[in-house]
């Protein structure tokens, strides 16, 4: 197996891009990846694209082609992924077995996504599926989950709020985060009500942005980090499933840290899929960085602040960063580079030196459908 | 015969002053998610491995039998294990508030995503005891469909 490098990583600032197309924004990501790895076009071998909504809401597909194009890459194997918000992390993946397996030696990875709807419209997804035809809302399974959370280890509204606040706080550092205001736990929990008991502050928001890195078998560069394990899981819908830990996450974390041979402890900062805040709270607790049940702790402890023992969403996660479903896992890899290389500015975490991204997609009978774990060294 | 249109021209008049009956929610491959004339839940039986599954499925997931899976009315008993209240608009413009949840029913050994009805919605925590009632959902898309809710038992 061929050793797995990131050579440059890019992204686009996170918000609402109005004006620009999936291609326009996944073009900038890229060429500023490219740029970063001094790479040119003409040496892609292969281009993995990840995108989870742009069939039902642009009517595009081919979309890696169609950024390829811009690009002037052409004539190379293009992968259209699409794992809902695990999509910019799959393509990752599967760049990865590609060229450990000796397929191509350079990729262009990248994640691209428009999903900010105009004020007031609610993003439609799998009006298909009749949990939504019954009234099924997004926020509403991990409204459980915090349900299920709180009544089995006393987790609290405060330390759920916590992990908003300090995830916006993070990301006032991130001139790519689309949020750059702080909140306190008394706004965090005065917010809206979404889904009880979740409120508008506990949810990250629907975003448009792209971001891309290329991939290269063996080391070109002092600044380059190293992918020392990339894994893809599934769920297994077992109707007897506990809302507290997602078993899928658990698998995917273990095989990620002996693939790896790192252990938990070891990994000093790490972005997370905070798609709600009860949300880093589990994942705090399935990547090993406390026990089960004390990921509220963990959180209000500090622990996870950026000066904390381990840095959880420096970059302000999806909750202040943004969250282009199909771009995020790439915005993940994004931060976790320039946070290994000690180009994260404000937000840098001292002598980061092991990071790791975890993040999901989709919902299959209340359990997830995808799960990726990557953890990346500098040597 | 003469019975037979008898009956036909009933049938016609009774259609002609009541509402339409409303058309079922199906499942995730057309499959049925509820027997309207029974008023119950159907999931699938495995005759080969004996487990049952909500939605239908045409392969048993545990032991692959593909022949022996058929069609069976579930238990209309189940207990709340997991919910919450709806407190925005839905994209398919259910109004709010609503509760929602996941009801374990335990005859069957499956968990059912089901609608709460029938007492506020803050009444629907976990481990109580609820039972299944046909119910239309009122939504953007398409207006109403037979669908249906679990309430509290003691009201049932």
């Amino acid at each position: 197996m061929n050793e797995v490098f990131i050579g440059g990583a890019g992204m686009t600032p996170f918000g609402r891009h109005p004006d620009r197309s999936l291609r326009d924004l996944g073009r900038e990501a890229a060429m500023a990846a490219m740029r970063d790895a001094a790479l040119s076009p003409r040496a892609v071998d292969a281009v993995y694209c990840g995108n989870a909504l742009g069939l039902a809401l642009q009517g595009d597909s081919g979309i890696g082609q169609a950024i390829g194009w811009e690009l002037g890459i052409c004539a190379v194997p293009v992968f259209n992924v699409s794992n809902a918000c695990a999509s910019g992390s799959t393509a990752l993946h599967q760049a990865w077995r590609d060229i450990s397996a000796g397929h191509c030696e350079s990729a262009l990875v990248i994640g691209v996504e428009k999903a900010a709807m105009p004020a007031g419209q609610v993003l439609e997804v799998g009006a298909a599926e009749f949990e939504t035809r019954l009234g099924d809302i997004f926020p509403g399974l991990f409204a459980m989950v915090a349900q299920q959370h709180m009544a089995r280890y006393g987790t609290t509204l405060r330390q759920m709020a916590q992990v908003s606040v300090k995830n916006h706080g993070n990301g006032c550092l991130n001139p790519y985060a689309q949020f750059n205001r702080p909140v306190t736990v008394e706004e965090v929990l005065a917010s809206p009500m979404i889904a009880d008991p979740l409120t508008l502050f506990a949810c990250c928001p629907n975003s448009d942005g792209a971001a891309a890195i290329v991939l290269r078998a063996g080391r070109r560069s002092a600044r380059d980090v190293r992918v020392a394990a990339s894994v893809l899981t599934s769920g297994t819908y077992l109707p007897e499933r506990d809302f507290t830990s997602w078993d899928c996450e658990r698998r995917a974390a273990l095989a990620a840290y002996r693939d790896a041979a790192v252990r938990p402890s070891e990994i000093d900062v790490a972005e997370v899929h905070d798609a709600f805040t009860i949300c880093e709270i589990v994942h705090c607790e399935a990547l090993g960085f406390c026990d089960p049940g004390q990921g509220g702790q963990l959180t209000a402890s500090g622990a996870t602040a950026i000066d904390g023992d381990i840095a959880v969403n420096p970059s302000g996660g999806l909750q202040a960063r943004g969250h282009p479903p199909g771009a995020s896992g790439i915005a993940q890899i994004f931060e976790i580079v320039a946070q290994l290389r000690g180009e994260a500015q404000a937000r840098q975490v001292r002598d980061a030196r092991i990071g790791l991204a975890q993040i999901m997609g989709g919902s299959q009978a209340s359990d997830a459908q995808a799960c990726t774990v990557h953890v990346l060294c500098r040597e | 015969m003469s019975a037979k249109r008898g009956e036909s021209a009933r049938s016609e008049a009774r259609v002609d002053s009541d509402p339409p009956a409303l058309e079922a929610l199906r499942g995730p491959t057309g499959e049925r998610l509820i027997d309207p004339a029974r008023g119950v839940l159907l999931g699938s039986f495995c005759g080969a491995c004996t487990r049952t599954w909500f939605p239908q499925r045409r392969i048993c997931p545990r032991c692959y039998s593909g022949e022996r899976v058929g069609e069976r009315a579930l238990g209309r008993n189940g207990v709340i294990y997991a919910s919450t209240i709806v407190r925005v608009p839905s994209s398919l413009g259910h109004k709010p508030p609503y509760a929602y949840g996941y009801v374990d029913l335990p005859r069957d050994g499956v968990r059912v995503f089901s609608r709460f009805s029938g007492s506020a919605p803050e009444a629907f925590e976990p481990g109580a005891a609820v039972e299944f009632v046909l119910e239309p959902v009122a939504s953007n898309a398409p207006a109403a469909t037979l669908a249906w809710a679990f309430r509290l038992e003691t009201l049932a």
